[in-house]
C-alpha cells in the first residue's frame, strides 16, 4: 500500500479530522502562553488518551504538536517572550514590529509562512520516510547502535549550555531505562527489593514529572505578571503576492528545517535559530534590518520550525528513533499502544504512517484558520496569571498520572522526577536527553548486546567499517567528540570570532 | 548582586558533589550485578558501562566548573551560612510550599477523594500564591475542578 493510500484512515473517521482541529487548537494556545510547552502538553495527554484507540490518540497529538510549534509565535510578537524555545528567533524581528503597531502584518506572516513550511515539510516526510525505511531494513546492530548513541550526543551536545551536562542527562536517562527485569534472562537490575521497580520505570510517569510538574515549580519562582501589547488588531489577511515573493526564502528555510529536525534528538528550536542565522547572511538587502522588523527575520525561523516539526517523525518511522521530544513522547504513546516503531512500522501497521502523515497535512491545513484568527482570546489567555494556571498544570499532571494505572505510587514516583527536574534544569542539566535516554536505552542495550555477540566472530573495527553507514556514523559520534576536547574547541571559537570580525 | 548569583559557586559545586554521589552508587550497584553474570553480552554489562560513563563525566563536569564558574561569588564566613544562603537561592518560599501542597494534596486525594482535595489545594493554592482575591479563587477552582472532572472523568472516563 502506497503512503497516499494510507493517508484515507483519516479521511475515512470524521471523527479523526475532528480531533486534529482540536488538537491544532489546543496546541496554539498552549504554545502561545509562556510557561507552558507543547512537550508538557503532548506528555499530559498521553497519559489521558492511554485508553483510546491509537489512532485518535495520535490524531490529537500530532494536532498539539503542529499547533504548539506555531504557537510560541504570538507570545513572541505580542510579549516579547517566546511561548516556545523554537519562537526566540521570532522575537527578534516580531516584537519590534508590534512595537511600530504592525502585529497585525507580523502575525499574518508568521501564520502564512508556518502553514507553508509545515506543508514542504510534511512532503519530505511523506517522500522519505519509505525510502529511509526500506534503506533501514538492512541496518544491522552497529548500526542502530551508533544512529542511537549519535541520536543522544546530537541532542546532547545541542540542548543545553555544557554538552558534559547534557550527555550525563542522557547517560542518567539510559541508565533509569535499565531499572527492572532484564528482557534477555530476567534477571533483575536496581530494583532494590521494590516491587513497583520490577516491571521498571514508567516513561509516562518520568516524562510528566519531568516536562510536567518541574516546569510548573520552575515558573512558580517568577511570578511576576506578563505585559500584554494592548493594540488594536484588525483582522489578519494573508497577502499571497508576499508568500511568493518571500517563496525561495520560505524553501531554503524550510530545507534547513527538514534537514535539522530530522536529525535524531535536534528540533525546531535549532532549526529555527539555524535558519533565522542563514536568512541574515543570503539576505543582502532587507526593506528593515534584521532586528528592527525584518519580515525576512519571521518568514527564515517560523517556516523552518514548522518544517522540522514532519521532519522529527522521519526518524522516529523509518528508524525508531525520535527527531525531538515531542516525537519522543509520541513514540512513547506507540510503544505503549503495542506498536514496534522502526523499518518494519510501514509494512505491519501502514495505519500509523497514515494518521502521522494524514494528520500532520491536515493540522497544517487547520493552522491557516485558527491561527489567522483569535487573536482577542489570546491576549485574555495571555493575561491568566501563574498563581492560577500553575496549580491546574500540578493537577493536570498528577490526575494525568492517575489515569494511566490507577496508581498512587506513581504519583508519587512522578512527583519524584518532577523534583529532579526542577534541580536539572536549575543547573543547566537539560531534561531532554533524560527522557529520550529513558526512551532509546532498550534499543540501545538490545544492539550493545547483539554487537557484542557478533563480535565473538567478526572483529569489532571490521564490524564498524565493513559497513558503510556504520563507519559515517562512528565517524559522525567521533567528530563531536572530538570537537569538544579543550584545545579543538578553543581553537574553534578562536576561528569563529576571527570569522565574526571579518 | 542577587542571592542566585552570591551562591551560585556553592550550589554548583553541591550539586556536582552530590550527583558524584549518586554515580558511585550507581557504579557500586553496577558491579555488584555484573559479578552476579559476568560476561561481555551480560545483563550487567550495559549499567557497568553506562555508570563508568557517568563518574567519569563527573569527573569533567567538576575540572569544567573549576574553569567555568566566576570567582566573583561571595565568600561566606561558614559552610552552614553558605549552604542556608543557598537552599533559600535553590528553593524559594513559593517552591517549598507548592511541593509541600501536592504532597498533602496526594495524601488527600487517597483520603477523601479527587473533587474535595482538588478543590481544597487550587483554593488553597490559589490564595496563598495570589494573596488578596479569595473570592475569585474560590469561583475559579470550583469550575477548574467541575470542568477537569466532566473532562477527564466523564469524557475520558478516567476512574477519579
Amino acid at each position: 500500500m502506497s503512503v497516499i493510500q494510507n493517508l484515507m484512515v483519516l479521511v475515512q473517521d470524521p471523527s479523526l479530522i475532528l480531533l486534529v482541529g482540536i488538537g491544532v487548537f489546543v496546541g496554539i494556545y498552549v504554545g502561545a502562553i509562556p510557561g507552558l510547552s507543547t512537550t508538557m502538553a503532548v506528555s499530559i495527554l498521553i497519559s489521558f488518551t492511554y485508553s483510546w484507540n491509537t489512532l485518535p490518540a495520535l490524531a490529537l497529538m500530532t494536532g498539539v504538536h503542529v499547533g504548539g510549534c506555531f504557537g510560541g509565535s504570538r507570545s513572541a510578537i505580542l510579549l516579547n517572550i517566546p511561548g516556545t524555545p523554537a519562537a526566540l528567533p521570532t522575537t527578534f524581528d516580531g516584537y519590534p514590529l508590534a512595537k511600530k503597531g504592525k502585529a497585525a502584518q507580523a502575525l499574518t506572516v508568521t501564520t502564512v509562512q508556518s502553514f507553508v513550511g509545515g506543508i514542504i515539510g510534511c512532503v519530505a516526510l511523506v517522500f522519505a520516510t519509505p525510502v529511509i525505511s526500506k534503506f533501514a531494513l538492512q541496518f544491522n546492530a552497529p548500526d542502530y547502535l551508533f544512529l542511537g548513541i549519535l541520536g543522544l550526543m546530537l541532542v546532547g551536545s545541542l540542548s543545553g549550555k555544557s554538552m558534559l551536562k547534557g550527555v550525563l542527562a542522557a547517560a542518567c536517562g539510559l541508565l533509569i531505562g535499565t531499572f527492572g527485569m532484564d528482557s534477555f534472562t530476567g534477571m533483575q537490575r536496581f530494583t532494590f527489593g521494590n516491587l513497583y521497580l520490577m516491571s521498571g520505570v514508567n516513561y509516562i510517569v518520568a516524562m510528566i514529572g519531568l516536562f510536567g510538574f518541574s516546569e510548573a515549580l520552575v515558573q512558580l519562582r517568577d511570578l511576576r505578571a506578563v505585559d500584554v501589547m494592548k493594540q488594536k488588531i484588525g483582522r489578519l489577511v494573508p497577502d499571497w503576492k508576499q508568500v511568493f515573493h518571500f517563496f525561495p526564502l520560505t524553501f531554503l528555510s524550510s530545507l534547513i528545517g527538514i534537514f535539522v529536525g530530522a536529525l535524531p534528538g535536534t528540533g525546531g528550536d535549532i532549526a529555527a535559530l539555524f535558519a533565522y542565522d542563514t536568512a541574515k547572511r543570503t539576505v543582502k538587502h532587507p526593506e528593515t534590518p534584521f532586528g528592527e522588523g525584518a519580515l525576512e527575520g519571521l518568514v527564515a525561523p517560523e517556516s523552518a520550525n514548522n518544517a522540522a516539526a514532519p521532519a522529527a517523525y522521519i526518524p522516529l518511522l523509518a528508524l525508531g528513533i525520535p527527531g525531538d521530544t515531542c516525537a519522543a513522547i509520541i513514540l512513547g504513546s506507540l510503544v505503549i499502544h503495542g506498536f514496534n516503531p522502526g523499518p518494519t512500522l510501514m509494512t505491519k501497521n501502514p495505519e500509523i504512517l497514515g494518521i502521522i502523515v494524514g494528520g500532520m497535512i491536515l493540522a497544517n491545513l487547520f493552522l491557516l484558520p485558527l491561527g489567522l484568527s483569535g487573536i482577542r482570546i489570546f491576549s485574555k489567555i495571555a493575561e491568566v496569571p501563574k498563581q492560577m494556571l500553575m496549580p491546574v498544570i500540578i493537577v493536570l499532571c498528577v490526575v494525568g498520572v492517575y489515569a494511566i494505572n490507577n496508581s498512587m505510587v506513581d504519583i508519587v514516583w512522578m512527583i519524584g522526577f518532577g523534583l529532579l527536574g526542577y534541580f536539572m534544569r536549575r543547573h543547566d542539566f537539560p531534561v531532554g536527553p533524560m527522557v529520550l535516554g529513558i526512551i532509546l536505552s532498550s534499543l540501545i542495550e538490545k544492539n550493545l548486546r547483539r554487537t557484542i555477540s557478533l563480535c565473538a566472530t567478526t572483529p569489532f573495527f571490521r564490524l564498524i567499517f565493513g559497513s558503510l553507514l556504520s563507519t559515517v556514523l562512528f565517524l559522525a559520534i567521533l567528530a563531536i567528540i572530538v570537537c569538544q576536547l579543550p584545545p579543538v574547541k578553543r581553537q574553534l571559537e578562536a576561528r569563529r570570532a576571527k570569522a565574526e570580525q571579518k | 548582586m542577587t542571592l542566585d548569583e552570591r551562591t551560585f559557586s556553592f550550589r554548583e559545586y553541591f550539586v556536582l558533589t552530590v550527583s558524584a554521589l549518586m554515580n558511585c552508587f550507581f557504579l557500586y550497584e553496577s558491579i555488584q550485578i555484573f559479578m552476579k553474570k559476568p560476561g561481555a553480552d551480560a545483563p550487567g554489562t550495559f549499567p557497568l558501562i553506562l555508570s563508568c560513563l557517568m563518574v567519569l563525566l563527573n569527573v569533567f563536569l567538576f575540572a569544567e566548573a573549576h574553569h567555568r564558574i566566576p570567582k566573583c561569588t561571595e565568600k561566606f564566613p561558614s559552610v552552614f551560612s553558605a549552604l542556608a544562603a543557598s537552599v533559600k537561592a535553590e528553593l524559594p518560599v513559593n517552591v517549598v510550599v507548592t511541593f509541600a501542597a501536592t504532597i498533602v494534596y496526594v495524601v488527600l486525594m487517597s483520603a477523601v477523594g479527587f473533587v474535595v482535595s482538588t478543590l481544597v489545594f487550587l483554593v488553597g493554592l490559589t490564595v496563598y500564591l495570589d494573596r488578596k482575591k479569595w473570592a475569585v479563587a474560590l469561583v475559579s477552582s470550583a469550575v477548574i475542578t467541575a470542568a477537569i472532572y466532566v473532562v477527564f472523568g466523564l469524557i475520558f472516563r478516567v476512574r477519579l
